[in-house]
């Protein structure tokens, strides 16, 4: 059996330092991020995705290196969204839903420092020679909250529901079938070869349920969660809380400190920010420039910062005129000043780009795609459609945007900047399902945006595919109704070759592709930080994998969400 | 009689409210099984279980018609997103907004009604004058300022009381409710508003009330002030008050739809927000419902009051 150089064939050890715990630096944004987040992680493929690249700051809160961890207290963490439900396989996971997820379920895998999936519920996930089967092999004696055996049968009902969920589906459509193989071990059989399967277990769908929970009707197979992990689910409140207690029979060590921890899903930044400074909540987290700003005044206050691998961008529907002319596209782009934006709405914290992924990151790579304005370049494109469309006066279109204050500020100087080159759009705002349906409908010309970053680009590249490009007026997962032959051959590369210098050759296409059809215009990669009271919390940032490994901290798909197995109440 | 064609009122006006809104909701561009799917109205079976369920193959009429028959027998269908019956997801929540409204009504009324009778006792004194300008500063601040003002004084520098809802929530049936103390700051942020108007009108009302030859014989009589302010003027200083009161809880629910998101409580408002964001068109419509029926409810109440304060009123009399 050959293996991979990459080699997720059998995940244990490899563990590199975790990502920096320096400085509070970076630039940030706030261009709608809510929008395809959302969606993208409960499609299970990860959008809104980040990177650690330049640094995340982090590590223990200061407060928290003088006696070391202690047990029991309550931690009070406040999320930014509340959650439909806690069914991995139907519910629509955000990054909130994964702070509670990581504590009532176990995933399978989890991406470590090192940006590959470590074994958590899994002992090892191998591949056959073709990565067209990949074993699953179960750590042996562990059990739900309900007291039944996490065993093959457990995970093939999982990986089945899995597969048969339209929305978490979409990320297992290369799964053929899952067999049993004995009690604690499962054969996942693939219509094609995959080499980045374990990827797509560290996200929703890897996180297991037990069979009650995800054999219960209504609302019990979705208000109850019972999985393996270190915390057992107490009470919801929608829209209040969710209390959880300390599972006295977990299987792992080392973590699981406080008694208790509620979650609160408090939607406004301010307001979380104010609460922590309150000591009504212990940890939150925040993408808005101001608020960081604010948090990194207050002393009483840590801050993990980090830079995303996501995108904030205007995208094109290619289907839809003037937006279908690669001239128009090209114009927006080059009339876009990046720095501008990132000056006044990001106050210099987040950062220019030139990709999905920003420099640092391992998926990163040089696109040819301008970061400077050419107004020059601009006009004369723009001048160059009109006449042959026949247009007399300023190119006029609409873009959508969702209502939110950094949207506005962000879209007022977007306006302006393409004002200068004879581009007059109308923003029309609109609330976020409107938002998300036109785009999946491909009712709309230009949107703002803010999507991509997945921890392993193949799970982004539901996005690409010329397959999923469905024309206006159905539904399409390609919101850009791109069609690219170029991009499609290079996505099937990183799909199924095993080498990792291949697969990256492969993505730098697909950027290098962008760079020159123009789905998207960059604005910059947005910036966010975790922050927690010095005072009140310890251990954040310290946590390890059941292998001994560093998780990825502030990074990969969900940059906000910190492992909570290290962290503790300074009593 | 009264109690009869009030109760007729109500149900005209909730057929005409709930038609509104079942009209407005059908009328939003789009398809409604991706409003409320998302990608996975992809999925036929999924898209064609929506379609059925909300019977969307159906003129708009006939559909309104099937949602009434099942509303009027406690059937308010089910929330996609919640995943439970809209009556759950209401029944949890009413309880928290009574006690919200209740209270911050309560002390909207506690406040207001020293105020307004001090401040007419002397109109144009230095009571009248303080007051005066006080309220319509309180008036003219919207209530996410003094909500902000509040948290950032009292949650942030202080750290007297929670910026949010935090606090501890006893469980009444299915639904929620907190202690008063724990939700104070949200209380007098809704309070704010109804206090100005309701100390304001009744202060009017009271310096009219107070020329009356009535008062001016009980006066002459040697009864004392206070009596003759809360024992005879008071009292007919009172109607206008109660209508305004009754008419404040349509701005009430509004305010808790503000006070509700600011401070992160577990309210109608709250959930009304969330279903309007998230589509889930029928949890919109039990929410309405529940809101007009509330309205007219203490509309209809207000009315009833009126003629327990002003026998004129229960009489016919023309002079009422």
């Amino acid at each position: 059996m050959s293996r991979s150089p990459q080699g997720p064939l059998r995940l244990s050890g490899a563990t590199e330092p975790v990502i920096g715990m320096a400085a509070r630096t970076r630039r940030a944004r706030g261009v709608s991020r809510l929008g395809l987040c959302l969606l993208a992680l409960a499609l299970g493929v990860a959008a809104c995705s980040t990177d650690t690249s330049n640094g995340g700051s982090g590590g223990s809160g200061d407060g928290a290196q003088a006696g070391g961890p202690t047990k029991g207290g309550t931690l009070t963490i406040g999320l930014d969204a509340e959650t439909d439900g806690w069914n991995p396989t139907s519910s629509q996971w955000s990054g909130a839903a994964y702070y509670v997820a990581q504590t009532v379920f176990d995933p399978l895998v989890a991406f470590g420092a090192d940006r590959k999936p470590h074994p958590v519920l899994a002992e090892s996930i191998e591949p056959n020679d073709d990565y067209t089967t990949w074993t699953i092999t179960l750590r042996p004696n562990i059990t739900f909250h309900d007291g039944s055996a996490l065993d093959a049968a457990a995970v093939k009902g999982q990986l089945d529901a899995d597969v048969a969920s339209f929305l978490v589906g979409q990320a297992f459509k290369s799964v053929k079938d899952v067999v049993v193989v004995d009690d604690l071990t499962v054969e996942v059989n693939m219509n094609e070869s995959w080499v980045a399967f374990p990827a797509v277990l560290a996200a929703q769908g890897g996180y297991i349920a037990a069979p009650k929970q995800l054999n219960a009707t209504g609302s019990a197979s979705t208000d109850k969660p019972i999985g393996t992990g270190p915390y057992v689910f107490k009470e919801w409140v929608r829209d209040d809380h969710l209390t959880l207690t300390r599972n006295p029979n977990y299987w792992g060590k080392n973590v699981a400190y406080p008694e208790t921890i509620t979650f609160r899903p408090i939607p406004d930044d301010q307001t979380r920010l104010q609460s922590i400074q309150s000591g009504d909540l212990d940890l939150t987290y925040t993408a808005v420039a101001s608020q960081i700003l604010a948090a990194r005044r207050d002393r009483s206050l840590a801050l993990g910062e980090y830079d995303a691998d996501s995108l904030q961008m205007l995208m094109m529907n290619m289907a839809k005129a003037p937006v279908d002319d690669l001239r128009v596209r090209e114009a927006i782009v080059y009339a876009v000043d990046q720095q501008e934006l990132i000056t006044i709405v990001g106050r210099d914290l987040s950062q220019k780009a030139t990709s999905p992924y920003a420099k640092g990151s391992p998926w990163y790579a040089e696109s040819g795609y301008p970061t400077e304005p050419d107004l020059a370049k601009a006009r004369g494109l723009i001048a160059d459609y009109k006449k042959d469309k026949g247009i007399s006066g300023d190119l006029s279109f609409d873009v959508g945007c969702t209502p939110t204050p950094s949207n506005k500020q962000a879209m007022t100087i977007v306006k302006t900047q393409l004002a200068k080159v004879g581009i007059a759009i109308d923003v029309k705002y609109t609330e976020q399902a409107t938002y998300i349906n036109n785009a999946l409908n491909g009712d709309y010309v230009v949107n703002c945006w803010a999507q991509l970053g997945a921890s392993d680009p193949d799970g982004d590249s539901v996005w690409w595919k010329s397959v999923n490009a469905n024309p206006p007026g159905q539904l399409a997962l390609n919101f850009m109704r791109m069609k690219d032959p170029e991009v499609d051959a290079a996505l099937q590369v990183g799909h199924s070759n095993p080498d990792p210098k291949a697969r990256q050759q492969a993505y730098a296409t697909v950027w290098k592709r962008f760079a020159a059809v123009y789905p998207y215009a960059y604005f910059s990669h947005p910036h966010g930080a975790v922050i927690w009271s010095k005072d009140r919390v310890g251990g954040v940032g310290d946590a390890k994998l059941p292998d001994g490994g560093k998780p990825l901290l502030y990074g990969g798909a969900l940059p906000n969400v910190v492992p909570l197995s290290s962290v503790f109440v300074i009593s | 009689m009264v109690v009869l064609s009030r109760l007729g009122r109500l149900v005209s006006v909730l057929l005409a409210v709930t038609f509104l809104s079942f009209l407005l909701i059908s009328l939003l561009p789009g398809d409604p099984t991706i409003a409320i799917l998302g990608p996975a109205a992809g999925d036929p079976a999924a898209a064609r279980a929506v379609r059925q369920d909300l019977n969307l193959d159906e003129p708009i009429p006939v559909r309104y018609v099937k949602w009434l028959g099942r509303a009027v027998r406690g059937d308010l269908g089910t929330s996609y997103f919640q995943n439970r019956p809209v009556t759950s997801a209401i029944a949890e929540r009413l309880p928290f907004t009574i006690e919200l409204m209740g209270l911050s009504l309560l002390l909207a009324l506690a406040l207001a009604v020293p105020l307004g009778i001090g401040a007419a006792r002397r109109p144009g004194g230095w009571f009248d004058r303080l007051t005066g300008g006080a309220l319509l500063a309180l008036l003219a601040l919207p209530a996410f300022m003094l909500g902000v003002l509040l948290i950032y004084v009292f949650a942030v520098k202080l750290q007297w009381l929670p910026a949010t809802g935090q606090a501890t929530w006893f469980h009444i049936g299915s639904g929620v409710v907190a202690t008063p103390v724990s939700i104070l700051l949200p209380i007098i942020t809704l309070a704010a508003g109804q206090l100005a108007v309701f100390a304001r009108l009744l202060r009017s009302e009271m310096i009219l009330t107070l020329r009356s030859d009535y008062i001016m014989v009980a006066k002459a009589k040697g009864i004392s002030e206070r009596r003759t302010l809360v024992r005879h003027a008071l009292r007919p200083s009172s109607f206008s008050l109660v209508t305004v009161v009754g008419i404040s809880i349509g701005s009430l629910l509004g305010g808790a739809v503000i006070v509700e998101r600011m401070f992160a409580l577990p309210g109608m408002g709250q959930l009304l927000v969330v279903s309007i964001f998230k589509r889930d068109y029928l949890l919109v419509q039990g929410a309405v419902v529940l809101i007009s029926i509330a309205f007219v409810m203490a509309n209809v109440v207000a009315d009833i009051l009126y003629g327990v304060l002003d026998p004129r009123v229960r009489r016919g009399s023309p002079d009422a």
